[in-house]
């Protein structure tokens, strides 16, 4: 797509009105491809956010079906949905309010097993998508698909809550120096890291779920129309006191998932001085 | 933010640096690591990110990083969520 219509003209100006964005950026929204992993409280209102912003390649990944106690920060499903697969609801939800989107939907969960047993579809799958979500509910599968991005040199937007704390950061490993300054997920949180508490244990509220869903959004579209600058930022939210904190990511230089980048980039900085 | 719910802890000896933990000021042992303070406010090490003066210090490094005097240090709870 290099021009749009009159419809789409109207339907998107208040985007287009924001003078770093304009025609240029609303074109690159709806010419980007994303994947959406999770499609639980977070996943779902990214994918609508983006969806409603004019993204028409989605690709949803969950194995999850719908369970009562989703219902009210997953707004999307319904009674009638539970027991289903969350990617069918998902996707036979949003093409019917989006006639002209493409929705990819994978009813797997991303493991070290899956990806083996399926990396040929999974890298056929990634290889043109502009921006990875994760919006999953663990830490084993957000190590997954942080390797999978950093082996893929893909866009990262990391999203989570639970209880009243909510993290959230854009990593972009596309970019070396980028990698090299702020590192990967594994860099923040090592494998062996304790989850003392998830949203089954501690619970959440919808809204403050809304907040995380919101900035990862937020972050994917102004990364898609190249006004995004941020990267390896971590932005903490307290639900209870209202309160964000920032924090510039460090890469760990005993990390062994972004390591051979971080070498890499270097060798290829001392090349690019040397001649 | 984020916060562990700690109280930090005072030591009364005659060699204390003056910090902020967590947003409340503190006085502590100015040979303590960051893996010795989580250790102090009896924080389980494996569970949290150590923010210090707005950067965050891989785990790696907490052995070997000795907390400064007027160091703003946060300590925050991994969350997976979603």
């Amino acid at each position: 797509m290099k021009s749009l219509t009159d419809r789409e003209y109207q339907q998107y100006s208040r985007t287009m009105l924001l003078n770093d964005i304009g025609e240029a950026g609303q074109i690159a929204i709806m010419n980007s491809q994303v994947a959406i992993i999770g499609m639980g409280g977070l996943g779902l209102l990214v994918a609508q956010y983006l969806a409603a912003a004019g993204v028409k390649h989605l690709l949803f990944i969950d194995n999850d079906v719908v369970e009562i106690s989703n219902l009210p920060r997953q707004l999307l499903y319904t009674p009638t949905d539970i027991g289903k697969p969350k990617v069918t609801v998902a996707k036979r939800t949003f093409s019917r309010i989006h006639s002209d989107i493409h929705i990819d939907a994978m009813n797997i969960k991303l493991t070290d097993d899956t990806i083996k047993a399926n990396l040929q579809l999974i890298t056929s799958k990634l290889a043109d998508v502009d921006v990875v979500f994760d919006c999953t509910d663990n830490l084993p599968s957000r190590h997954v698909i942080n390797q999978l991005c950093v082996q893929h040199q893909l866009i990262l937007i990391s999203g989570a809550i639970s209880g009243y704390q909510g993290q959230v950061f854009c990593l972009n490993f596309a970019d070396q120096t980028s990698v090299i300054l702020s590192g990967c997920y594994h860099c923040l949180y090592p494998s062996h890291t304790h989850i003392e508490q998830n949203c089954t244990q501690q619970g959440v509220l919808g809204p403050a779920v809304g907040v995380i869903a919101s900035m990862q959004a937020l972050m994917g579209l102004q990364h898609i129309s190249s006004t995004l600058n941020q990267y390896g930022v971590l932005h903490c939210f307290n639900a209870k006191s209202f309160l964000w904190q920032q924090a510039q990511m460090s890469r760990d230089h005993q990390c062994h998932v972004c390591k051979p980048m971080h070498i890499s980039a270097q060798d290829q900085g001392a090349e690019y001085v040397t001649n | 933010m984020s916060l562990i719910n700690a109280t930090p802890s005072i030591t009364v000896t005659t060699d204390l640096i003056r910090l902020e933990l967590n947003g409340t000021t503190v006085m502590l042992e100015s040979d303590l690591s960051l893996s010795g303070l989580l250790v102090v406010n009896n924080i389980d090490v494996a569970s949290v990110a150590i923010v210090v003066n707005d950067t965050v210090i891989p785990r790696s490094g907490w052995q070997h990083i000795q907390c400064q005097a007027n160091d703003r240090i946060n300590v925050f709870s991994a969350v997976a969520g979603g």
